[in-house]
């Protein structure tokens, strides 16, 4: 071996150590780069300690086994980003969800969690993207709004679905819209911001706060109010009260004369 | 009783009498033959037809307990009617009305009145002697002589009348007969006033801006959430009793959500325009479903698909709801480009 050729041996071998290292600083740089900017995923951690348990219990509750591990959404169940707390805090606090089956419409049931565990999912789904909050009144605010004009709101807007007494109603292919006798009057609001289902949504340039808990008033009175002779015969006014002095009054006074008829 | 009369009694239909035993048969034979009073009535002795045995009316004791039952219906109802006002006075109508007020009052002054009936139905069963009358009818027809004279004459004054011969009188007679009918054609013209090019036109005008049917404030880009839906009527003409044409329904749609290209042309920037009144019978329409985009009509059962461009996908309405061409004001209200391209509402008959 000549000294040139050992040389060249020597030169080369420097270079692929060099580059070696050149590979493996940059790798590790990157690695460290990737660490400081990377999403944090499932194991990231908030400022707000309700949001990481809201995510404990999005996946404990099984939401996220429709609704995605990051309420991504898929193809059984829509996305929660940008929902907001109020759309969690109906649907769970009506207990339609978590869904019991698919179907036209969800019905309304027992809630499976109770109102701080709802609370703790809203923060953590409303932590996903912003959208409508869980609205914030009490009892006075709605009870001393007006009541005539929620009652006119409420024919306007809701009462072709939900019947004039808020007593619900029939929409196409099986599904409806609920009675509201049962509904609070912070869910009757978080329906209007959020639409849910197939309700439309009601946003709040549209339709006032004060004029929602008009709307509320109005609900809550006709929920309250006496039925003059004791049946509220679905409340839907003439057409059942005939219906049923037809059918049952009529109905009786002809049994009566076919027996008092058999008799003589 | 005889021993041709039924052992059981027979099965009753409604409507059919039971036959008469033949002692009954022949008692009412007897009658007939007998002359009867002013009006026909005839008595027929009891022991003749089989009356139940009446034990109140053979025994005083009987007797005695049915005059107390039918004084305690009556005492019944005095304190009914005698509660009633009670009640009156001292339940709070504010507090009961519509239910313990409605129950009181009412359940008081039908045990009043049923017990007041309840007392005469005893007393008559039970004190009144039960006597049969035989009422004789007789059959309703003329005697036959009666009836060819009758036919006779009628037959005789047709031939006399001349028809057969007098022509002019029989064709003047037929074309006023047939033109008799003509004046109360003519008064149908005033069941109201023509409807002219009305039912043509709506109240939609260009610049029109689209008021919220409720409050009366215009609506603004951005008013309307994604999925939200308003009923707007034509700025100045806010009433839809007297513009029952107008209303209108606005709607916005996520992006992309539109199918037609007609309709997000016509609309602007997701929100179409849509006329509320149905295309089947003129119903006001606005069961809006937000997934689905189904409107659906209360009244039939019409469903349209509003990203479709108002099609309909069930129901008898035989036409797409009209689209109401919409843009922005300077300001960012809605405003119409002009009134409905075509007639709104339910069919007439020159439509076309």
């Amino acid at each position: 071996m000549s000294p040139s050729t050992f040389a060249r041996r020597l030169v080369s071998r420097r270079r692929q150590l060099a580059s070696a290292a050149v590979v493996a600083v940059a790798l590790g740089l990157l690695g460290m780069l990737y660490a400081a900017v990377a999403p944090r995923g499932s194991a990231a951690t908030s400022a707000d300690p309700a949001v990481d348990e809201g995510r404990k219990l999005f996946q404990s509750l099984s939401c996220a086994s429709c609704h995605g591990l990051n309420g991504e959404g898929g193809n059984r169940a829509p996305s929660l980003i940008g929902v907001g707390a109020a759309a969690v805090d109906f649907q769970m606090g009506t207990g339609r969800m978590p869904l019991q089956a698919h179907g036209p419409e969800a019905p309304r049931k027992r809630p499976v969690a109770d109102e701080a565990d709802i609370l703790k999912v809203a923060a953590y789904v409303a932590s996903l993207g912003s959208g409508p909050a869980i609205p914030q009144f009490d009892n006075a605010d709605w009870q001393r709004a007006d009541t005539a004009f929620g009652g006119a709101l409420f024919r306007t807007n809701c009462a072709q679905c939900h019947n004039f007494a808020g007593s619900g109603g029939a929409l196409t292919y099986g599904k409806y819209a609920p009675s509201l006798s049962d509904a609070t009057p912070k869910q009757i609001y978080e329906a209007m911001i959020t639409g849910p289902e197939n309700m439309p949504v009601f946003g709040d340039k549209q339709i006032t706060p004060d004029q929602k808990l008009a709307i509320i008033n109005y609900v809550r009175t006709i929920k309250t109010q006496a039925d003059p002779g004791g049946v509220g015969l679905g409340r839907v006014g003439p057409v059942t009260e005939t219906v049923v002095g037809w059918l049952i009054g009529i109905g009786v006074l002809v049994v009566v004369t076919i027996w008092i008829g058999a008799r003589a | 009783m005889s021993d041709d009369a039924p052992k059981a009694r027979p099965a009753r239909k409604i409507g059919r009498r039971q036959p008469l035993t033949a002692k009954a048969a022949d008692a009412q034979d007897a009658m007939f033959s007998r002359a009867s009073d002013d009006d026909g009535t005839h008595a027929v002795p009891a022991e003749s037809v089989d009356i139940p045995h009446d034990p109140a009316q053979l025994d005083p004791r009987e007797d005695k307990f049915a005059e107390w039952q039918v004084a305690a219906c009556f005492i019944i109802a005095a304190l009914s009617a005698v509660g009633f006002v009670v009640a009156y006075v001292m339940i709070d109508p504010r507090a009961a009305i519509g239910r313990d007020m409605n129950y009181a009052l009412g359940g008081l002054f039908t045990t009043s009145l049923l017990a007041m009936g309840a007392g005469f139905v005893l007393w008559a069963k039970k004190l009144l002697p039960h006597d049969k009358m035989v009422q004789e009818r007789h059959d309703f027809f003329s005697p036959e002589e009666e009836e060819l004279a009758t036919e006779e004459t009628f037959l005789k004054g047709f031939r006399e009348m001349g028809l057969g011969s007098r022509r002019v009188l029989r064709r003047s007679l037929l074309g006023a007969a047939a033109l008799l009918p003509i004046p109360a054609l003519v008064l149908l013209r005033d069941l109201g006033p023509l409807p002219h090019s009305r039912l043509r036109h709506t109240a939609w005008r260009r610049g029109s801006k689209l008021v919220d049917v409720e409050s009366k404030l215009p609506i603004k880009i951005g008013d309307l959430e994604i999925g939200g839906i308003a009923t707007v009527m034509p700025e100045g003409h806010e009433e839809p009793d007297e513009n029952a044409l107008s209303p209108t329904i606005l709607i916005r749609f996520a992006p992309g959500e539109i199918k037609s290209k007609k309709e997000a042309a016509w609309g602007y920037h997701d929100h179409v325009a849509y006329s509320k009144i149905c295309s089947h019978a003129g119903c006001p329409i606005s069961l809006y479903e937000q997934q689905t985009h189904h409107l659906l009509c209360p009244c039939h059962q019409s469903t349209f698909d509003m990203a479709d461009d108002a099609n309909v996908i069930f129901g008898p309405a035989a036409r797409r709801l009209p689209q109401l061409r919409i843009s922005v004001d300077a300001e960012g209200y809605f405003v119409a480009d002009g009134d409905y391209s075509q007639p709104v509402g339910p069919s007439f008959w020159e439509r076309g």
